[in-house]
């Protein structure tokens, strides 16, 4: 079985982040790591390609230090990788690195499946593995918490609100965003580390893979929320505190 | 001197890091009170390439660069000390001996085993009277024909309890000694007269055992003289230069503990509050914490750079490293007095890892050579013609 799987590296969420200029976030002060959803999706082709053999190709948009996070997946166990590394890409939308993800894929040819993870924990857009999924023309199917494959045919759990799981039958080839804790996801071993470093990484641009596509969104900017603190202890007896909470619910908050 | 760091060396610190986070630092209590780290702990690091660090990749380890096995080493020392113990003979004093001067069939026997951690490899040098005086060794060894016999005692050895195989150092020439009279053997578990004795109750490093060596007519094989028959009676040699690699492993966990106080420090000032604002408020903190920071920094500069020029120059950096020991562990020593004050009260109790690193740390400045050891090395190297 061929699995190609998206791997985006995004900050360190325990990172001090600095706006500048409301456009973007200083990176002289933040680690990168794997996004975190998708190192479930690099376990779960792992685990597959252990069952049933077959290889797991990583393929990834993003600039230079990028490469770092592609060999993190290999050390797992990865098999090689395609690396998009283009300024023209990086600036763009989830739509443009759909796009250049899905034409990315198609030379790989033969993928039996597409793993991504439900959301990258930065832009937390989690549009990317749907808009492949249209644009490969595969079936899709998000939050998916557990996965058993027969065959051409998938069984997969996709977890709803308040812990509910679908059962959902799909056939491959299909596009499937992984969601947290569907698996345990391995370390990187250090001997793996060290034979990450000799395997292939094809890096690419945006041009090579025959395609230039627009941002459908425009960037405005990106600031802080201001958070506001405004509490009100109601003083006296229970019942008159009750009647004028309710009181304040009704005329000043207007909720109910 | 550049320090950039190999791509694979920041993935590897990262790895450590977050083994540290998710599996090392939730137990790191329970092992202190069990004094014991769970075997599947053990596993773990065994699955993570953690005992082959130095070992060359021939014999099935990582080979890192003296930089490369620093960094690693840094990060580790950022929990429990006894879990970096745990690893620390087999990259150090236990394999040294074995790749500086082992024979290939030896190294073939015993380093990819050692590498996988599979076997834990330790260093049996220190006696009753032969601490820092260790050419004063009395563990004897005699040659019966294809036997030698050994008979003495060596102690405080880390990791005896659970090692497969010791470096051994014996007398070989009582008049000879140091020059040409010491030789070193390898001994596995189970030989003839050979037993493990109780564990030492010490101040710090609880879950990582220091127990005897007791040899009692113990007969080893001819073929374990390390480097074969050619080494005998220059076991004094391989020992000092064994211990001259160890000395910057040792400064690197000294750095990283250092490291941890500080952001433990860090943390505790901007969140507990007294006088109606949180300690960072208060300048007597600040100090601390700046001193703590800048001690730190120039530490860390120091072992990077020792290591660099080990790495460049191979073994001949002797009087850096022993400088390195000496700076970073009495550096670690300030730096961990100064966070138990900072935490005051909670700093003298158990619950903090500010007392157990406390405790961990005092160690660093007496094994693998005293403090007033490597100052006795450094001086020689300055006074020498």
């Amino acid at each position: 079985m061929k699995i190609a799987v998206c791997l985006k590296q995004v900050p360190d969420m325990e990172s001090k982040f600095k706006i500048v200029d409301g456009k973007k976030i200083d990176e002289s002060q933040i680690a990168f790591k794997i996004n975190d959803f998708d190192n479930y999706a690099v376990e779960a082709a792992l685990q597959l390609k252990e069952k049933l053999g077959g290889e797991v190709v990583i393929v990834t948009c993003g600039p230079d230090r990028a490469s770092k996070d592609i060999r993190q997946a290999f050390a797992m166990g990865a098999d090689w990788g395609i690396h998009v590394n283009d300024p023209a890409v990086e600036s763009g939308d989830n739509f443009v690195v759909a796009s250049v993800l899905q034409k990315a894929i198609e030379t790989i040819g033969g993928v039996d499946l597409v793993l991504t993870g439900v959301q990258a924990e930065d832009d937390q857009a989690a549009v990317t593995g749907v808009m492949l999924a249209d644009l490969m023309g595969l079936p899709h199917c998000t939050n998916v918490k557990k996965l058993e494959i027969n065959g051409n045919n998938l069984t997969v759990n996709r977890e709803l609100e308040g812990g509910f799981n679908e059962v959902i039958e799909m056939s491959a080839p299909a596009v499937l965003s992984i969601q947290s804790g569907i698996n345990e996801p391995r370390y990187p071993t250090l001997p793996g580390i060290m034979k990450a470093k000799k395997k292939r990484l094809d890096v690419k641009k945006g041009a090579d893979l025959g395609v230039s596509p627009k941002s459908k969104t425009d960037f405005i900017k990106m600031f802080f929320p201001v958070s506001e603190h405004k509490a009100e202890i109601i003083q006296g007896d229970p019942a008159t505190a009750a009647a004028k909470l309710i009181e304040k619910l009704k005329t000043e908050a207007k909720v109910i | 001197m550049d320090f950039s760091v190999p791509q694979e060396i920041t993935m590897m610190v990262e790895t450590i890091r977050n083994f540290v986070k998710k599996d090392l630092d939730p137990i790191s209590q329970q092992v202190e009170e069990e004094d014991h780290i769970p075997e599947e702990i053990v596993e773990k690091m065994r699955g993570l390439g953690l005992f082959g660090l130095s070992i060359p990749e021939e014999y099935g380890g990582l080979g890192l660069s003296m930089l490369g096995e620093v960094m690693v080493q840094e990060e580790i020392a950022k929990t429990n000390g006894c879990f970096r113990s745990r690893i620390s003979t087999n990259n150090g004093l236990g394999s040294q001996g074995l790749i500086l001067s082992g024979t290939e069939e030896q190294k073939k026997r015993y380093l990819p085993k050692i590498a996988s951690g599979e076997w834990t490899a330790c260093f049996g040098l220190t006696e009753p009277e032969a601490g820092s005086d260790a050419a004063n060794i009395q563990t004897t060894a005699v040659l019966k024909g294809d036997h030698w016999i050994l008979n003495g005692t060596k102690i405080f050895i880390t990791n005896a309890d659970c090692a497969q195989v010791a470096t051994v150092f014996a007398l070989t020439d009582r008049q000879k000694r140091a020059k040409g009279g010491i030789t070193a053997f390898l001994v596995e578990k189970g030989t003839p007269g050979f037993s493990v004795g109780k564990p030492e109750k010490k101040m710090g490093l609880r879950g990582n055992h220091t127990n005897e060596l007791i040899f009692d007519d113990c007969t080893v094989p001819k073929a374990n003289v390390i480097g074969g028959d050619a080494m005998i009676g220059q076991g004094f040699r391989i020992a000092m230069q064994v211990l001259d690699k160890g000395r910057m492993t040792i400064a690197a966990s000294a750095v990283g503990a250092a490291q941890k106080l500080l952001d433990i420090s860090i943390e505790h000032a901007k969140t507990r509050v007294q006088f109606g604002a949180p300690l960072a408020k208060l300048q007597a903190i600040q100090f601390m914490l700046a001193d703590m920071a800048t001690q730190i920094y120039a530490a860390r500069q120091m072992l990077y750079h020792a290591a660099c020029l080990r790495d460049q120059r191979g073994t001949s950096v002797i009087m850096e490293a022993s400088m390195t020991k000496l700076f970073c562990t009495e550096m670690a020593g300030r730096v961990a007095d100064m966070a138990v004050q900072i935490f005051g009260g909670m700093g003298y109790t158990k619950d903090c890892p500010a007392e157990r690193f406390y405790r961990d740390l005092r160690l660093t400045r007496i094994y693998e050579g005293t403090s007033e050891i490597q100052r006795v090395v450094i001086a020689r190297e300055l006074l020498k013609d």
